[in-house]
């Protein structure tokens, strides 16, 4: 956000933060008050001790002081005053003038980094981004998002599978002429030297996770929901986190949707121009995930918990990026930014003027959503119900958009005919230390890869799934060979290999994740 | 079962399209509360006795109806001039008709079902073709132990509004509840209709066995299995396993399977006593939704891979000629093992 607007935010935020806990019955100031008292003790006993440690310290300690025997009054006060200290530190690094001019340099930069050009080379080129459109590669209807961020405020949701989401959402969104997208994003990617640099300058706020009180939740989403409504497009991961396993998206953090929708409605009741918020559901689909391993080591650690933060991931060293980029490249791997069709806060289609539509193409009025008996009445159970509907139709779109690629597709079979061969019952187990020497025949594998890609392409015609070109047009020997290319890029020990008339797996973990993104389609 | 709400007067408009036993039962109800109640018929005799004669000679001769009731043959205007609509079509043309409607909803209208029955091919129940149709979202499925005779004379009832939607819950509760008619209110909707359409099989088996003789040992046995199938069906759709043995499900499961005035277990009873299937469902004179649902049902559990013996025994007899009494007695062979319940 622009720095006025950051102003005018720091007093809207707390006054209106007040405003909703006193208008709750159900839950006490006090008890809030209480809840931030045991969160903050509890993670500062955790956290390193330096210098925003003794801060944090100082500031908790005067609360918890000051909470003993508080009256209504003081009681009101203390709330804001811990609302404005988390705000401060959501919204601190972040610095309007560099915001300006990195909005214009910074994709230049990226672009740079992902084509892993040396500074040489850079000089050399006079400054000219290479074009990265060869292998980042933007399809769906990204159109429809061009036109209609003109008529309303657009909240992107993506997928999310590696850190490099947000980077190359943003320089995408740049490449298509739209302003940049406010969004939160974790404090240990703003402790990393390469996000950290970007992260900043942009339009990224910070949001800790180890910080668990309500009100910091609740701080987060009113930044979130003020800033829609001051026109901020803004970029939401939905699912929360990383997908640890590779499996696309299926359950929907809620909190954060939501906040579109009470975004329109504050901008109804405050007559504003343009009042509408636009939902782009995308896909983000890698050939190659960089951090692959990292994360499904952690699914597997976890039986599927994942920890939210990964702090021995050395994946994001600069010069690691800059050579798997490099490979990356070399070996043609694709990178696919796939918009799905817009949907308004309801779940709802969104035709490219901006009106809500329903399937047989009448035109919705749908503003009177938020109307009972004739006029607009706030009701949160009935948005939130709304929200969940929303939810269900970004998760439909996710499946249907989910673009699959010949490493997921091969990765898919090939896993499929190893867990066939292995007799015991523990899965966990088999993929983590298998026992017996794995290998499939070529022809069973081109015997069973002929009869998904046919149950696929059917789905693809019906729009229950994207396939990627190469397995739009190969055939399953192309299509193999093709994802053996990368066999030696997806880990130090290769996922699969081919040998003779064989095909072999040293890693079963990186085979599985990669076999992931077919789950849930019952195939 | 938690919620219970009082009815009081409020000047909501009310639809209903449709003009069978069922549909014309809740029309009344609502009317008898006050509240001015339009139905959509297509048929003009049956618009002309509603609105002059106020009778529906043809599903419910026998009693008299409430003035508030305007019967019409525009689907415009009813759809239109409504705050909440109660549609109770046949499940096959369910589609067609919230289609046809769609032109003229808006979002602030509530529309209920109360129609039983998973569709052809699609396999949704009624309230996702009412989502995916139309703009609505206020919507509700109206369920339970509701035989329209009974309800027509006056007799006791309860019944279940399950909606996502606390307002669609409070204001349904509030047009049709009454001194003679108690409202519940769920939240699992899609619990509330599986078990809505299939226990229509399940009193078609309920009723093959009483056709058939079998004694009232035999027929519980039946009943008892049906219930566990269907919800086995239903939690992997999502459904919640409390919704089971509430009034949508055990309750309505024993109001369809051991009563003469259900049309499914009327149906069964004529198969049962070795009628021919087509006689019997002549004789029934009603859409007899328990038929369609045993073919979509088979289907549907087959696609999933889920073993439903009572509703594969009723489908065989229904669309593979399977003999009735041969069918029956592999389904109720002792065997010389027990099984665990």
């Amino acid at each position: 956000m622009k720095k006025e607007d950051i102003k005018i935010a720091e007093n809207e935020i707390v006054s209106r933060i007040l405003e909703n806990n006193l208008k709750n019955k159900k839950t006490k100031l006090i008890d809030i008050l209480y809840d931030i008292i045991y969160h903050e003790k509890k993670r500062l006993k955790t956290e390193t001790k330096d210098k925003t440690y003794q801060h944090d310290k100082d500031f908790f300690k005067y609360i918890i002081n000051k909470s003993k025997n508080a009256n209504k009054s003081t009681q009101k006060k203390l709330l804001q005053k811990v609302t404005a200290y988390y705000l401060k530190e959501i919204t601190s690094e972040f610095k309007p003038i560099i915001y300006e001019i990195s909005t214009r340099v910074l994709p230049v930069s990226i672009s740079v980094m992902l084509n892993a050009m040396s500074p040489k080379k850079i000089i050399k080129n006079k400054f000219t981004p290479p074009p990265i459109e060869h292998n980042v590669i933007t399809t769906g209807e990204y159109k429809k998002l061009q036109k209609i961020s003109k008529k309303g405020t657009v909240i992107i949701v993506p997928t999310h599978l590696s850190n490099l989401d947000s980077p190359l959402i943003g320089l995408m969104i740049y490449k298509l002429g739209l302003d940049p997208l406010v969004y939160g994003a974790g404090l240990n990617l703003f402790k990393n030297k390469f996000f950290g640099f970007f992260m900043s300058k942009l339009g990224a706020y910070k949001v800790d996770r180890r910080k668990k009180s309500i009100l910091y939740k609740q701080v987060l989403k009113e930044y979130a929901t003020f800033s829609l409504e001051r026109g901020y497009g803004n970029l939401f991961f939905p699912g929360g986190t990383r997908s640890r396993s590779g499996i696309i998206e299926n359950k929907l953090k809620k909190g954060l949707l939501g906040t579109g929708l009470d975004a329109y409605q504050n901008n109804l009741k405050n007559n504003k121009k343009d009042p509408d918020i636009f939902f782009v559901p995308l896909t983000l689909n890698y050939q190659v995930v960089l951090e692959a391993e990292t994360l499904i080591d952690d699914y597997l650690a976890d039986a599927g918990k994942s920890r939210y933060i990964i702090d021995d991931d050395d994946s994001f060293k600069i010069s690691k990026i800059i050579s798997f980029m490099d490979k990356m490249m070399s070996l043609d791997a694709k990178i696919i930014l796939n918009f799905g069709e817009p949907i308004d806060p309801f779940g709802n289609l969104v035709d490219e003027n901006g009106n809500s539509i329903d399937k047989n193409g009448n035109i919705i009025d749908k503003k009177r959503y938020l109307y009972e008996d004739g006029k607009l009445v706030e009701d949160a159970q009935r948005n939130r119900a709304y929200t969940e509907i929303l939810a269900e139709e970004i998760v439909k779109s996710y499946k249907s958009n989910n673009v699959i690629m010949s490493v997921n597709f091969v990765s898919f079979i090939a896993f499929k005919l190893f867990e066939k061969q292995h007799e015991s019952s523990d899965f966990y187990k088999f993929i983590k230390e298998p026992t017996i020497d794995l290998s499939i025949k070529l022809s069973n594998f081109y015997k069973e890869s002929d009869i998904l890609l046919k149950k696929l392409h059917k789905m693809h015609k019906n729009k229950k799934i994207t396939l990627s070109e190469k397995l739009l047009e190969g055939k399953s020997e192309e299509i193999l060979s093709d994802a053996l290319k990368f066999s030696n890029l997806l880990s130090n020990e290769a996922p699969l290999y081919r040998k003779g008339i064989r095909l072999y797996s040293d890693n079963l973990k990186v085979l599985f994740y990669y076999h992931n993104s077919l789950d849930g389609y019952s195939l | 079962m938690d919620i219970v709400f009082k009815g009081e007067f409020m000047n909501y408009k009310v639809g209903i399209i449709g003009s069978g036993s069922w549909g014309t039962t809740v029309g009344h109800l609502i009317a008898l509360n006050g509240y001015k109640v339009s139905m959509y018929s297509r048929n003009k005799k049956q618009i002309e006795n509603i609105n002059k004669e106020h009778i529906n000679k043809k599903y419910l001769p026998e009693f008299k109806l409430s003035k508030n009731i305007e019967a019409s043959n525009s689907l415009k205007e009813v759809t239109e001039n409504s705050d909440i609509i109660f549609i109770a079509v046949p499940s096959h043309s369910f589609r067609d008709t919230v289609k046809k409607m769609s032109n003229y909803l808006r979002p602030d209208q509530i529309v209920i079902s109360l129609t039983k029955g998973i569709e052809i091919k699609t396999y949704n129940v009624m309230s996702q073709i009412i989502s995916q149709e139309s703009c609505i979202k206020l919507i509700g499925v109206l369920s339970g132990p509701n035989l329209a005779k009974e309800i027509m004379k006056n007799q006791p009832a309860a019944t279940v509004i399950a909606s996502k939607f606390d307002f669609v819950i409070k204001t349904v509760s509030k047009v049709i509840s009454s001194d003679r008619f108690m409202v519940f209110a769920q939240r699992d909707v899609t619990g509330v209709e599986v078990a809505g359409a299939l226990k229509n099989v399940i009193a078609i088996a309920s009723g093959i066995g009483e056709g058939l003789g079998l004694g009232i040992n035999a027929t519980s046995f039946l009943v008892t299995l049906g219930i566990s199938e269907i919800k086995y069906l239903a939690l992997k759709l999502g459904a919640k396993p409390e919704t089971f043995y509430g009034l949508a499900g055990t309750g309505d499961l024993m109001a369809t399977s051991f009563s003469v005035l259900s049309r499914n277990f009327r149906f069964g009873k004529m198969v049962g006593k070795s009628n021919g299937i087509e006689e019997a469902l002549k004789s029934v004179n009603q859409v007899v939704e328990g038929y369609t649902t045993t073919e979509v049902a088979h289907l549907f559990a087959k696609s999933i891979n889920i073993n439903m013996p009572i509703l594969e025994a009723v489908y065989r007899i229904l669309y593979k000629k399977g003999k009735v009494d041969e069918v029956l007695s592999e389904l109720l062979k002792i065997r010389k093992d027990y099984l665990w319940e």
